[in-house]
């Protein structure tokens, strides 16, 4: 490398990392699966794009995407995808009051109280929301 | 944690908050009665019905929630999954690693606002 022609980003040193890095200690594999969380958080926003577009599409095609959402794979990746997205809102709700400090006043908010108002605000909130998708 | 990157771009990191926000209070609900409850039985499919869904969507409101539901996520993915696959070793792909996840994110947004925006 000439350092003439380099970038600065180009000479900072960068220790080789192994490919599976993140196995070899239990922080890293959970912020691995933390960060892996979004592939499943994801996912669930596509399936539910692809239900708009075969909604566009007439009820003939619509009633296949139904259908498609019964199956045993659908089983499958449907508990894969709750347990990452319940893992996603543990870890969210977590990280919220280090990176909010909430201020009243001159008073900080302790952590603590930031974490139950989150809680409760989750548990709130899915409760309606429950209860608008099932009722008519 | 390495050192990953030197500016952060507001708009991006604005974009991955407000979906991990939004994903964290209101998508369990959705995937325990739309996913695993539809796909287990417990919950009757009339809940995603032709009918109810068509009748849902004449609502604005509703279009702009599904809309949100469907977009933030998807940049929530596209940050963090930008940054695993650099973590993993495609740090020498910077730039087509953040186009590949943004741009499917954008990709998405687009198709989730014509078809939510202008068909229903």
């Amino acid at each position: 490398m000439n350092p003439q022609n380099s970038r600065p980003e180009d000479l900072l040193y960068r220790p080789h990392m192994s490919f599976w890095w993140w196995l070899q200690k239990r922080n890293y594999f959970l912020f691995m699966v933390r960060e892996l969380s979004a592939v499943f958080v994801g996912l669930f926003a596509l399936i539910s794009l692809v239900g708009v577009y075969r909604l566009s599409q007439g009820e003939d095609t619509y009633q296949l995407y139904l259908s498609a959402l019964q199956t045993p794979a659908a089983r499958v990746l449907f508990v894969v995808i709750l347990l990452f997205s319940l893992y996603h809102t543990l870890t969210w709700i977590h990280l919220t009051p280090m990176i909010m400090v909430m201020r009243i006043g001159s008073k900080t908010v302790p952590p603590i109280l930031v974490l139950i108002a989150s809680y409760l605000a989750w548990m709130v909130i899915s409760l309606i929301l429950f209860y608008l998708l099932m009722v008519d | 944690m390495a050192v990953r990157v030197k500016t952060i771009d507001p708009i991006w990191w604005g974009l991955f908050s407000a979906g991990g926000t939004l994903a964290a209070f209101l998508l369990p609900v959705h995937v325990i009665v739309t996913g695993v409850g539809i796909a287990f039985g417990w919950v009757s499919p009339q809940v995603l019905s032709y009918p109810r869904m068509i009748a849902l969507l004449e609502n604005p409101l509703l279009q702009i929630y599904l809309f949100l539901l469907i977009s933030l996520p998807l940049f929530h993915w596209a940050h963090r999954f930008r940054f695993v696959l650099m973590d993993l070793g495609l740090r020498n792909l910077k730039t087509p690693v953040a186009v590949l996840c943004y741009g499917v994110a954008m990709v998405g947004t687009l198709l989730a606002a014509l078809l939510l925006f202008l068909f229903f």
